[in-house]
């Protein structure tokens, strides 16, 4: 898939009629397409082997298990009898076709900036996809946030409907950059950390979040927290490869948003954004005194094999026997040579120059996805799900985490163990302490409501007996 | 599962053959069982186990060592195990461990081709097999993509110059490797010879492919893939549990027990400690390999009444052209063995003599130089120079041949016991004059390879023959029960619910790796037992 149109370019697309005489032309349809691959549909309404867009995926949050539904055009199971009007007030106010609040899992606080012409652009690109009959399963959520209703004091608070408008005093490269980022592409959906509420706290916009138990690292311009020591073209290599050399390579949640969307993504737009993120303030996380790719040096020690310890390895002894055939006995990754990949050094990896260990080890428990080009980066599972039989448990992961981070990253990281490998290997999205608050609050109205209905009773009672008395 | 029965179908070895059968029952809704002699390791511990042993020259020395499951060489255990009574020394090298002995190949996946099905009727020697290349085709084509297998489509595999051949119903998953500039070299000294080397297909990603990174030339694909880009049994038993498959290790089955109306009623086994385990199923499939399976049959005095069970003992003796050339060629980048040289695979001359496959080994000679130097007194620093002018210059070419099948060639069981008081087997195997006939045609291209390389020395001998891997044909497929053991479904003639899956049915050797013809007939075994059970 090779995208040519230039995506958002908002002035234009406003202009754009939405469909011509009889349905929608082949070129609003193609549009549509690139709209709805920056948007990155594909990342939640699909799983991974099935087909496109037939939803079914499930999305863990805080509050349940939510499940992406079918956006193909099937009338029943899907979004065929929808009409323009709907889809538009579902992207836009977060409302689904029976008037239902729809959890924000789907990013509408971003979509409501998109422009009702790439609405309908990206909605007649789905209505030319053929139709997949297919029925999502019921979400899963935690008493009471399945009870719809309950959406609305959240968006009270978290949501703000409204179409884009360009930044005044910003240069169009900017603007189009901001769209991209803002209203399609949803960076800050994982970027941005979360309020008690899990509204985004735009006060740190960007400064970095969690999503799925990885690490969306800060990327404000901040030289130290942040990515403000990456050249405009450090940035367009990251996005259209997923990997930016000795630096940073995007795996978990962002290598699949590399993998389904922005590796399509023209030159241009990609460097739209990038101005976009440079254009942002610089914002520094407490406790970051060097960049994350700052940290590591080669291990000097080339020659010895040895698993190490009295029979139980070390954590350099499996980084030997598991990762040094790609990464280098001295971390320094392998060359690439034509025809065979080259394989990425650690040493300088930010993921291993973070103060947490969570993306390092999450990516020995998951590997890194092949996101389908040629010569592309690709790493193997190490968790129990290893397809290459060398799987590592909780307590072998830790010691080549604790490992590698020591060596080629930051030493100064707390190290992890077979306990926290475990707890990152089941995480689910956490648990918001908004889960708790809500319950402790309807565990206070439901204890005050007893207590007020015992006391009514005995009353009452008191009351009965009264007459009854002798 | 069902009834009084511990699984629809029970499984005997689990590796590449076993696994690709059992999981074609599973997928739909069957219960199947996987019992393997050996245990379960890990990748990286027997990478670590052959990094730091000593005996790097056996295959086998890294792999488990276990009193219960010996394998055919390597270690105390082992190196009782197997016993040579006839001409040929032969240790037809296997493991048994979880994923078999694919952990560690050069991972060749050949096609036979149509000729190889139909020896009798085409050449008047050996055998036909009852089924042939059009049948097996899609077969083929299934397990290529169920293993991403690298190969190119353009080229003519039989070497008669007839374009792309033998037919294929899809493209090869994955694109041909990149050649190294050895094996470019190589290349070019056939051509002058007559020859022209082609891709050979092989399991070595070129590009990732259901969970395995691209091979990045470790050298390594034996004794042992480091990176898991080559393809090995332990992937086809992920697969296998994935669909719901019970693998159980360290089981060693020693006797299949005949029921009523020829069916085998039950499979016993021994755990390591001796424990005895006694399993039922609706059907058994035998995969445990060329020795193993018909040595079960002997012990259990099954699917015999041929007596052709152990017999048509047929691998690809060879011819190694191993020296040193007057250029640099570098061998050692990429992976162990590329490309091949096909002419005389199929032809009339196939009416007179074994047919020739030419191939090169490109394993980074260092270690084997370096010895050989040390073996002349060589040190210091002419030691040091010697290895870096030796290892660059180094060539090794094999002609690989085949034999027929003759029952005199045989597996039956020896006359020692085991750790668990098993029978060991016992292996008579010679080379026929069919295949010795191909000697002078294979001397005659070693020589003109020698002008065309400008070799400067030559080692080893060039005349006699090996034996490598590779057995084959020890439950020989047929349509005739008088004269052979299985019938064109791999199902025992003998017993209706008892199967063989493996490169032990095959009816000829031709002269490529056997390893995907076995896959592709389980597959099919699998397919037709799944709609039987």
């Amino acid at each position: 898939m090779r995208a040519f149109l230039r995506v958002a370019a908002p002035l234009l697309v406003l202009s754009a009629p939405a469909f011509g005489q009889g349905g929608p032309s082949p070129a609003l349809i193609g549009r549509g397409r690139i709209l709805a691959t920056a948007a990155d549909c594909v990342a939640c309404h699909t799983v991974e082997g099935q087909p496109a867009f037939a939803g079914g995926k499930a999305i863990a949050t805080p509050f349940g298990t939510i499940h992406a539904p079918n956006i193909t055009p099937d009338r029943e199971t899907g979004i065929g009898a929808w009409s323009d009007a709907e889809f538009l007030r579902a992207l836009h106010d977060g409302v689904g076709r029976a008037g239902e609040q729809l959890y924000p899992a789907f990013p509408y606080v971003q979509y409501t900036r998109l422009s009702d012409a790439d609405v309908l652009a990206i909605k007649a690109y789905l209505f030319s996809l053929p139709p997949v009959r297919r029925t999502a399963p019921a979400n899963d959520m935690l008493f009471p946030f399945g009870y719809r209703p309950l959406l609305r004091v959240w968006k009270w608070i978290n949501f703000t409907p409204g179409r884009f408008a360009p930044e005044p005093g910003r240069g169009g490269e900017y603007n189009r950059g901001r769209y991209l980022a803002e209203a399609l592409g949803h960076c800050n959906e994982c970027h941005t950390p979360r309020t008690l509420t899990q509204g985004l706290d735009m006060s740190r916009n960007l400064a970095g979040g969690i999503v799925e138990g990885w690490q969306a690292f800060n990327i404000t311009p901040d030289p130290v927290s942040g990515i403000g020591r990456w050249s405009r073209e450090d940035i367009v290599t990251y996005l259209s490869s997923g990997r930016l050399p000795g630096r940073a390579v995007a795996g978990g949640p962002m290598g699949e948003v590399v993998g389904h969307s922005l590796r399509f993504l023209p030159r241009e737009d990609l460097s739209a954004i990038a101005a976009y993120l440079e254009g942002q303030k610089p914002l520094r996380n407490p406790g970051d005194t060097a960049p994350r790719s700052g940290y590591g040096r080669p291990d000097p020690d080339r020659l010895s094999f040895s698993l190490g310890g009295n029979g139980l390895p070390t954590g350099r002894g499996l980084y030997v026997a598991a990762c040094a055939s790609c990464h280098g006995l001295d971390g320094r990754g392998t060359a690439s040579v034509p025809g065979r990949p080259g394989f990425p050094g650690l040493v300088g990896n930010s993921a291993l120059g973070a103060a947490r260990a969570d993306n390092a080890v999450l990516a020995i428990i998951h590997g890194v996805p092949a996101r389908g080009g040629r010569g592309e980066s690709f790493m193997p599972a190490f968790g129990a799900a290893s397809r290459i039989g060398n799987a590592l448990d909780d307590a072998q992961i830790a010691l080549v985490a604790n490992y590698v981070r020591a060596q080629f990253g930051n030493a100064a990281g707390s190290p992890v163990d077979a306990t926290s490998v475990r707890r990152l290997r089941l995480e689910n999205g956490g648990r918001s302490p908004l889960v708790v608050g809500v319950w402790a609050g309807m565990a206070l109205i439901a204890g005050l409501a007893i207590l007020f209905a015992a006391r009514l009773v005995r009353r009452r009672a008191r009351g009965n007996g009264a007459e009854r008395m002798p | 599962m069902s009834g009084d029965y511990d699984a629809d179908v029970i499984v005997i070895g689990g590796g590449i053959v076993g696994a690709f059968v059992a999981e074609r029952i599973a997928l739909r809704g069957k219960s199947v069982m996987i019992l393997e002699a050996g245990p379960r390791t890990s990748r990286w511990k027997m990478l670590q186990a052959f990094r730091t042993g000593a005996n790097k020259n056996d295959f086998n020395a890294f792999y488990p060592e276990l009193p219960h499951a010996p394998k055919s060489s390597g270690g105390r255990y082992s190196d009782q195990y197997i016993e040579n009574v006839g001409p040929m020394k032969w240790l037809p090298s296997y493991i048994r461990l979880v994923g078999g002995t694919t952990w560690h190949w050069s991972a060749a996946f050949w096609r036979m081709l149509p000729n190889d099905f139909r020896m009798k009727s085409v050449y008047g020697v050996g055998r036909d097999w009852p089924l042939g290349y059009d049948e097996l085709e899609p077969w083929y084509t299934l397990a290529e993509q169920l293993t991403g297998c690298a190969g190119s489509d353009e080229d003519d595999q039989s070497g008669q110059g007839v374009g792309p051949f033998p037919p294929r119903s899809a493209p090869y998953p994955l694109p041909a490797e990149q050649w190294s500039d050895y094996t470019r070299a190589i290349a070019g000294a056939f051509s002058q010879i007559g020859f022209r080397f082609i891709d050979e297909p092989n399991l070595r990603a070129t590009r990732p492919y259901d969970g395995r990174p691209a091979c990045a030339g470790n050298n390594n694909c034996s004794p042992i893939c480091p990176i898991g880009a080559m393809y090995s049994g332990d992937m086809a038993i992920d697969r296998a549990e994935r669909a719901g498959v019970k693998v159980v290790p360290d089981t060693v089955v020693h006797r299949l027990e005949k029921g009523a109306g020829g069916r085998i009623e039950a499979v016993h086994s021994m755990a390591p400690d001796g424990t005895l385990g006694r399993r039922r199923a609706r059907a058994v499939v035998l995969a445990a390999h060329t020795i193993e399976t018909p040595k079960l049959l002997l012990m259990s005095e099954a699917a015999n009444r041929s007596d052709q069970v152990g017999r048509n003992l047929m691998t690809h003796p060879s011819l190694a052209f191993e020296g040193l050339a007057r250029d640099e060629l570098w061998p050692g980048q990429g992976p162990v063995q590329q490309g091949t040289a096909n002419e005389l695979r199929d032809g009339a001359h196939r009416r007179e003599h074994s047919a020739i496959r030419y191939f090169s080994n490109n394993r980074a000679p260092n270690a084997m130089v370096t010895r050989r130097l040390l073996q002349q007194g060589i040190i210091g620093r002419e030691l040091d120079e010697r290895i870096r002018h030796d290892s660059a210059r180094y060539v090794n070419v094999l002609a690989g041949a085949e034999n027929l099948p003759d029952p005199a060639n045989r597996i039956d069981l020896g006359s020692r016991r085991d750790s668990l008081g098993l029978p060991t087997p016992r292996i008579h195997m010679d080379i026929s004059d069919y295949t010795r006939r191909a000697g002078p045609r294979v001397a005659a291209d070693f020589a003109a390879l020698d002008r065309a390389l400008a070799m400067q020395e030559r080692f080893g001998d060039r005349t006699t023959f090996r034996l490598p891997a590779h057995p084959m044909g020890s439950t020989i497929m047929g349509d005739d029960p008088a004269t052979s053991v299985v019938d064109r479904d791999c199902r025992s003639h003998d017993h209706a619910n008892l199967f063989i899956a493996g490169a032990s049915v095959f009816a000829s050797a031709s002269t490529v790796n056997p390893t995907l013809t076995a896959v592709a007939l389980g597959l099919r075994l699998g397919e037709m037992l799944a709609g039987e059970v």
